[in-house]
């Protein structure tokens, strides 16, 4: 089986589907930004095209060592190669989940309600879908530690997501804002008046022993933002003990890096928090990772970008039998 | 598709030749073996080579499942082994299962595993190994200029109890290689009979005659001080990590800095043990080496793994009732497009195996020797060809 073409094709107005064809009929898919388009498709004449599908791990490898440093090029080989494993998934009438290896299993997950003004008309709404997908024990929000409305935003999600089977794990994305001890003693108020599960991006992630410090002062776990991908990123703060988990993105590290890399947190017994992604697709690790933590959901299977197989319940996502990623292309849009 | 069950069959075979190393310099020359077949309700049968049995112990925790689904199964399995450890028997049915599922989801999509792990040929470079403590310097250099007539440019010498013979010999090596290579790479493994000191004591010795691309187990498997205070004494690599049986053994080694390169076993629960190791190395920039095996099967994975550097080839005759697909050619194990391992077993030849057990010299698993951390205890004349 060899890959013939890319083509890419608009879904709305940011973003565009790219498909991966093959001389075997069987073709794969995924998204990507419309700013990226033209590098998309140098990246695939350069690393893929006339290369068997199915050899995924040499040619994430191939894709790297062509992207190098540049961000907007690891973007693109991130993109390419999920389209890749929808390929080879595709082509194995599998399902992604079975064809990484893993069990038919239920992504735990947490819903983010990103940042927005406590008491807001789009935090109302955001909180309002996460009651009303009922279920959801964990979410996430963002915020600068020393917003005036961070502890009124927290108790709002608290509030808002399922109180039944244990108090609700809660995740801060802190957007790595303050000096170290503000810093530190920010998140120790907070920890006076809830118990944070974890800390999203305390700190810049390229000072991991600053990272460290953070996490030995606080009680919450430490993780990444995805400003730290790949091994290159990931290294210092592996080797350092900076993090308690590690996210991971299919943005950033696709699935070959995302199994490559969640072997190497295993290594430390770290857990694994996947990033959000159109259509959940992220699920499909659940059952695939050997220390897989908890999901990010960003858009509730009914707001969808992307419609997917994935179906959320009681807090919890489920893949489903679909070949591939599931996800149900929209028609293209003019 | 449904795991309906298993067969285990463990038999005896004598090698063509006399494997050894420092803990056992007069080697042996019957080895034990056993293959696990496990079966499907749609007529594919996945195989494993391993060492031991045990199996039913495990099994009822695949029974039923969907043999594609193996990462799952090995969590599972993982996950079964808490309390009581993933440890001795248990990693090597662990491991005999995974790998025999790997198989079958490699069979299931008709390719073979190398694909099914996402390589883009089939191709490992290989260094020649010949457990060679018991060979004379004559057959010593016959089995390196045999290697090396197949485009083998590096070989790894057994080594540890003497140090004049061990420096003679690896010039023999040195020389049996050289048609294929005009600097070839050479190797040490002392299996773990010196201390850390001992190490840096005789590696720096040798270092003045050769230069060694690594030094494999210069000091307890386990011992992540001895192992880096070794690796930051000598120019030398260490290597290490065989006989340890899973990511979390290897952990402390990579942590502290204690490896150079990692070697990789098929013991090191399966081939998504092995997988994770490579892959956390790689993240790491520690390369990892695949360790030798009946037929070359783990070629199979090694060719597949980030940052794999060579893998050894013993090749003593392991492989009678195997049929195999994959040859020795520019230096490079090739393996074909069977599905799976590539692995089909002869039922009449092991059969006949197991009814007649080859007689023949044999002490495996190797004991440790007299001295073994402490003072060097030399081979007695006659106890290898070339003591005196």
């Amino acid at each position: 089986m060899k890959l013939t073409s890319c083509k890419i094709t608009p879904v709305n107005t940011r973003i565009s589907r790219i498909r991966l064809l093959s001389d075997a009929g069987a073709e794969g898919s995924w998204v990507i930004d419309h700013d990226l388009h033209t590098m998309a498709e140098s990246l695939f004449s350069a690393a893929l095209a006339g290369q068997d599908p199915r050899a995924t791990a040499s040619l994430w490898r191939n894709m790297l060592d062509h992207a190098g440093d540049n961000l907007q090029a690891r973007i693109c080989a991130a993109a390419l190669d999920v389209a890749l494993w929808d390929l080879k998934s595709v082509s194995g009438n599998e399902p992604l989940w079975r064809k990484i290896g893993g069990a038919r299993k239920p992504a735990n997950i947490h819903f983010s309600i990103g940042g927005c003004k406590a008491g807001s008309g789009e935090e109302d709404r955001r909180l309002h879908e996460a009651l009303s997908a009922s279920g959801f024990r964990e979410g996430r929000l963002d915020s600068p530690l020393d917003a005036d409305d961070l502890a009124l935003r927290i108790e709002r999600l608290a509030s808002a997501l399922a109180q039944d089977a244990q108090p609700p794990a809660l995740y801060v994305n802190a957007r790595e804002q303050g000096a170290l001890k503000d810093t530190i003693a920010a998140i120790r108020t907070l920890e006076q008046r809830f118990d944070i599960t974890g800390i999203e991006a305390p700190f810049p992630m390229w000072d991991a022993s600053g990272v460290r410090r953070i996490s030995e002062n606080i009680r919450a776990a430490v993780f990444n933002d995805l400003s730290a991908y790949g091994r290159e990123r990931l290294l210092p703060l592996f080797r350092a003990h900076s993090l308690n988990i590690v996210q991971l993105s299919i943005f950033r590290d696709g699935v070959s890096g995302v199994l490559e890399l969640a072997d190497a947190a295993f290594g430390y017994e770290l857990p694994v928090i996947i990033a959000a992604a159109p259509g959940n697709i992220g699920a499909h690790f659940a059952g695939a990772l050997p220390y897989f933590m908890s999901l990010e959901i960003a858009e509730l299977p009914e707001a969808q970008t992307l419609p997917s197989e994935i179906a959320i319940s009681d807090g919890w996502a489920l893949p489903g039998d679909a070949p591939g990623l599931g996800v149900n292309w929209p028609q293209p849009s003019i | 598709m449904k795991i309906t069950g298993f067969r285990s069959e463990t038999y005896s075979m004598k090698m063509n030749r006399e494997v050894a190393d420092a803990n056992l310099p007069s080697g042996v020359e019957i080895m034990p073996a056993s293959i696990l077949f496990l079966e499907t309700d749609e007529n594919i049968t996945g195989i494993s080579l391993g060492y031991g049995g045990g199996v039913e112990h495990l099994f009822h925790l695949i029974e039923g499942e969907d043999p594609r689904d193996v990462v799952g199964l090995w969590i599972k399995i993982n996950d079964y082994l808490h309390k009581a450890g993933n440890e001795g028997a248990a990693t090597l049915v662990f491991s005999a299962i995974d790998m025999a599922l790997w198989d079958l989801k490699a069979k299931i999509a008709g390719e073979p595993l190398w694909r099914t792990l996402g390589a883009r040929e089939g191709r490992v470079r290989a260094y020649a190994s010949g457990l060679d403590y018991s060979l004379s310097d004559e057959d010593l250099f016959r089995f390196y200029r045999h290697m090396a007539e197949r485009g083998v440019t590096a070989g790894k010498l057994k080594v540890g109890l003497d140090i004049e013979a061990d420096m003679r010999r690896i010039g023999i090596m040195q020389d049996a290689l050289s048609v294929a290579a005009a600097k070839p790479g050479l190797m040490i493994d002392s299996n773990e009979y010196w201390s850390p000191k001992q190490a840096v004591r005789y590696i720096s010795m040798i270092e003045e005659r050769y230069d060694l691309i690594w030094a494999e187990e210069p000091a307890r498997r386990w011992d992540y001080d001895g192992l880096r205070l070794v690796s930051s004494q000598v120019r030398t690599a260490v290597a290490t990590a065989e006989n340890l049986k899973s990511l979390s053994d290897v952990y402390p080694l990579i942590a502290n800095e204690a490896a150079d390169v990692l070697n990789l076993s098929s013991n090191h629960s399966g081939v998504t043990g092995c997988r994770q190791i490579a892959n956390m190395a790689y993240a790491h920039n520690i390369p990892v080496s695949m360790m030798n095996c009946q037929a070359n099967f783990m070629a199979q994975v090694a060719a597949a793994l980030p940052g794999h550097t060579m893998m050894e080839v013993v090749d003593p005759g392991r492989e009678h009732c195997l049929k195999y697909d994959n040859h020795l050619e520019d230096g490079y194990i090739h393996l074909s497009e069977a599905p799976g391992f590539g692995i089909e077993v002869d039922e009449t030849i092991l059969k006949d195996l197991q009814q007649n057990p080859p007689k023949g010299k044999g002490a495996f698993p190797f004991p440790r020797r007299e001295g073994a951390g402490r003072y060097l205890v030399p081979p007695a004349p006659g106890e290898t060809p070339w003591s005196s």
